[in-house]
């Protein structure tokens, strides 16, 4: 009886800790549940700090799948306009009205001068779907329980960093913090979330701090002033005609 | 029709107003003598949904000759309408089919991009009808309206292989001169490298009919230090070939403006079949907020040069300062030579303010 009684209880630890457990692939999954975008319109603004200056950038985005359309509202850059389709960028220049298409080692430059590159805005695949994610941990980061992630790129993927840590929030499943790494091992960029928010039952980071690791006393601060998903986009927004 | 876009076309209440306001100084440095204005402009913009308006205003004071000028001017005064899928365009408006090239040969307005710069030579009053027919591909007819001249252009634009292709035609007629120009243009990536090109054939039937083609390749490619993410070094190159006849003349205009030698002496001074150019651009992008540069242009004929060091510097979210030297290296019969008409060197320091 004492056999059976002491098997009942292992079995229920076993199930129970089987039931519990999270793999890293399912934290990511239910991240990108609330972080990637299928498509919305986003108000943002970015705030460029480099030794005590700052310059500030507004702008509108349309985002549907792989598609962006953005256009620069601050002055120094009102009417700019940025069309991505797939890995092309197009962009308006407003005074000439022209539409150039821009290079792809253009991609990796610093998008309007801030430490976010296009391809850091532009990245429009599911997480899931470029890294392989290891769960190395578990910590606590800013006051909240965090799972820590170690994501190595999956052979052959596109991406900007061969290997990024994050801290992903264990109730909200949302990224806190996320340390962005080259091939060699060398700690490129850190993002650090300011501001969460719940919008439409989705947890988002609405605020964020992106610090380039090879440059000394810049950050650029990333701020969703209004954002909503799914809405409704018409036909023919993706366009270069949409540019002019 | 154009009472009819007129009458139709009520701007939206919906509009963006903006505008740049500039000061700066220009010192002009010739053999013996050298020359400083001041210089203050202001640009408006007055946006709608369905249509535009830009004026331009300069205070110019020349110091060697206590010259005084003002200059009031519209850039852009148009409407746009559509119908079903043509967009139309009537009224005062930028025309400008670059594709990214520093200059541009199968442009509508020949000179529109001399040395990078953007010139009043992209602002037509003119009838534009655009049709796209997906995404990425377009049809564009321009009907310009000007009393010197009839002008027509012609635009097919579309993307095969992400290469981004253009077929242009110009059309231009008046009491001096004819001429035609139909041209292709295109602009991808090989690799980490971007390439551009295009060929143009020129038809001037002005007095003698001459045919001159013209041929361009460009490349670009940034490097970026630390590992590939640090600051960025950007290179940009672009190879000319121009057919040497008098039909060469007309292109002249896109390469830097006026050279100091007249067209006889100019067409006298190349003993080759082509007139050779090359262009160069490097940028390094000290920080976010400035970059240091130099743009050359040269002539592979007689090695004479253009030299324009620059510096920019974004010292807030509405101010930046510019500072630009150009230097011309040549002799007085060289394609870039100096003389009694050009300066040996040009400074000009400017501040520029949006709002």
């Amino acid at each position: 009886m004492k056999k059976i009684i002491l098997f009942l209880m292992i079995a229920l630890v076993v199930f129970s800790t089987t039931v519990g457990a999270i793999t890293a692939e399912e934290i990511i999954q239910r991240r990108d549940d609330n972080e990637f975008i299928k498509s919305a319109r986003v108000e943002s603004t970015m705030i460029i700090n480099n030794s005590g200056r700052e310059l500030e950038k507004k702008m509108v985005s349309l985002i549907e799948g792989d598609n962006a359309l953005s256009e620069f509202t601050n002055s120094m850059d009102r009417g700019t306009k940025f069309l991505k389709r797939d890995d092309n960028l197009w962009m308006f220049f407003p005074d000439a009205e022209d539409i150039v298409k821009l290079s792809g080692h253009m991609l990796e430059r610093g998008m309007m001068g801030s430490d976010f590159s296009y391809k850091d805005m532009m990245e429009s695949e599911k997480l899931i779907e470029l890294y392989n994610f290891e769960l190395v941990g578990e910590e606590e980061y800013n006051g909240r329980p965090c799972y820590k992630i170690e994501a190595t790129k999956v052979e052959g993927a596109e991406v900007s960093y061969y290997k990024r840590i994050a801290w992903i929030d264990k109730e909200r499943f949302i990224g806190l913090r996320e340390d962005l790494y080259a091939e060699s091992g060398r700690l490129l960029k850190e993002i650090v979330v300011t501001r969460t928010e719940e919008i439409q039952g989705r947890w988002y980071p609405m605020e964020s701090v992106m610090e380039n690791k090879l440059r000394e006393n810049t950050s650029t601060t990333f701020i969703i002033n209004s954002i909503e998903f799914n809405p409704e986009i018409p036909e023919g927004t993706f366009s270069l005609e949409s540019l002019q | 029709m154009i009472v009819f876009l007129l009458i139709t076309t009520t701007p939206s209440l919906a509009y963006q107003f903006g505008g740049e306001l500039n000061t700066g100084v220009n010192s002009l440095f010739y053999d013996n003598t050298n020359q400083n204005s001041i210089y203050e402009n202001i640009n408006l913009d007055l946006n709608f949904d369905n249509a535009n308006f830009a004026i331009t205003a300069q205070n110019n004071y020349n110091y060697f000759n206590k010259n005084y000028e003002f200059d009031i001017a519209l850039k852009k005064a148009y409407i746009k309408h559509k119908f079903k899928d043509t967009q139309i365009t009537l009224g005062k408006q930028p025309v400008s089919w670059s594709f990214g090239s520093l200059i541009n040969m199968v442009d509508y307005s020949l000179g529109a991009e001399a040395l990078d710069e953007e010139s009043s030579a992209k602002y037509v009053n003119a009838l534009e009808l655009r049709y796209p027919i997906n995404w990425y591909s377009s049809l564009s007819l321009v009907n310009e309206f000007n009393p010197d001249y009839d002008k027509i252009g012609f635009r097919a634009r579309t993307l095969i292989r992400d290469y981004d292709l253009s077929l242009n035609y110009i059309n231009k007629e008046g009491s001096n001169q004819n001429s035609s120009r139909l041209g292709i243009s295109f602009k991808g990536d090989l690799n980490n490298v971007g390439i551009y090109g295009s060929i143009l054939n020129l038809n001037n039937n002005t007095g003698n009919n001459v045919n001159t083609n013209a041929y361009m390749f460009g490349a670009d490619y940034s490097y970026y230090l630390n590992e590939g993410y640090g600051n960025r070094l950007y290179f940009q190159g672009e190879y000319h070939l121009l057919e040497n006849n008098e039909g060469f003349l007309e292109l002249l205009n896109s390469l830097g403006g006026n050279i100091s030698s007249s067209e006889e002496q100019l067409l006298n001074s190349f003993d080759s079949d082509y007139l050779k150019i090359m262009l160069g651009n490097v940028t390094y992008n000290i920080n976010d907020f400035s970059s240091i540069g130099v743009f050359t242009i040269t002539s592979l004929d007689d090695g004479s040069t253009a030299l324009i060091p620059n510096y920019s510097n974004q010292l807030n979210s509405n101010t930046t300062l510019n500072i630009n030297i150009s230097y011309l290296s040549g002799e007085e019969k060289d394609f870039f030579g100096t003389g009694q008409t050009l300066p040996q060197a040009v400074l000009n320091i400017e501040l520029s303010y949006t709002f």
